[in-house]
């Protein structure tokens, strides 16, 4: 159909017509990312040259976030990743991605709570953090079983499904 | 991608290949290096957040893991090689001067070591060296224990 459609420009040889709308390719417009405007005002040439150093940022940029719940589960599989030859607790905690997760804020608390339910990991240091609470007695310091089931037991008093 | 454990151990301690190893137990969080070297698997031993014996909290450097051990009964020596009648446990010190690791030898002269969160493995002490354990700091030892 293009085909007839290029031919059907041209009448002995000769253009009787340019290509009707519906037939042109789009174009994108470089203006004003590339031209600068002639002809407008002061105003006009400062939003214009505003709109150039986006267009030339936007370029530059390529950064984005996921869901709040996605960029957990991906933060916590990259801590893991890179921290599970380790004994040293504070070389967990001090882990970026851990220090990220527990910038979040409580938006985390409940699913740091599934997964300890699931299975005890060292989440108690950005519970704290974030909650500051301490419901883990000093009898129970490093039994990672006994310190999940005080938060667990603290997430259930405090209106979390866990 | 998934990776064996032996993928992932080749990846993250080369030495291990080298030296060779084997597998003893599964994955677990339950307890780790420093409570495997202390012959006890119930709690995650650290002196900072963690169960840690003795009185009072340490810091992480290996005069802290010295001075805990010393109450099981160990002091330091020289040699890592077996000696008939002693155990003996080694301190693994990162580049920062800090403890990363512990390992014990076994009656056979291999060493076993629990690796973070993951496997426990017999190994040589070497195996363990590198870029994430460092290198071995200090060798304890104590009488070796009649229920070993």
């Amino acid at each position: 159909m293009k085909a007839l459609a290029y031919n059907h420009r041209f009448l002995h040889n000769r253009e009787i017509s340019p290509l009707p709308t519906w037939q042109r390719e789009p174009v994108i417009p470089l203006y004003p990312a590339c031209q600068r405007p002639i002809g407008f005002s002061d105003a006009s040439r400062c939003l214009f040259a505003v709109e150039k150093d986006i267009f030339a940022s936007y370029g530059l940029t390529r950064s984005f976030r996921l869901p709040p719940e996605m960029e957990f589960y991906t933060l916590a599989a990259l801590w893991k990743k890179e921290t599970i030859w380790d004994s040293s607790v504070t070389q967990k905690i001090l882990h970026p991605c851990y220090q990220q997760i527990i910038g979040m804020g409580p938006i985390v608390v409940p699913w740091i709570l599934k997964a300890l339910r699931n299975e005890p990991d060292f989440w108690f240091e950005a519970l704290m953090a974030i909650t500051r609470e301490q419901p883990v007695p000093a009898e129970h310091a490093g039994d990672m079983q006994a310190m999940a089931n005080d938060w667990l037991e603290w997430g259930r008093l405090n209106g979390y499904e866990c | 991608m998934d990776m064996s454990v032996d993928d992932w151990l080749k990846q993250e301690f080369p030495g291990l290949h080298i030296f060779g190893y084997h597998i003893t137990s599964p994955p677990t969080r339950q307890y780790n290096c420093i409570a495997w070297a202390a012959n006890r698997n119930d709690k995650w031993w650290w002196p900072i957040r963690a169960y840690w014996p003795g009185h009072g909290r340490e810091d992480e450097t290996p005069k802290s893991f010295v001075k805990a051990f010393a109450e099981l009964g160990y002091n330091p020596c020289e040699s890592d090689l077996l000696e008939v009648g002693f155990e003996k446990v080694a301190i693994y010190v990162g580049s920062n001067g800090l403890v990363t690791h512990m390992a014990r030898q076994l009656p056979d002269g291999r060493w076993t070591s629990k690796l973070g969160e993951n496997v426990d493995v017999a190994h040589n002490l070497d195996g363990l060296c590198g870029d994430r354990y460092g290198k071995v700091g200090k060798i304890l030892r104590r009488p070796r224990q009649v229920s070993n």
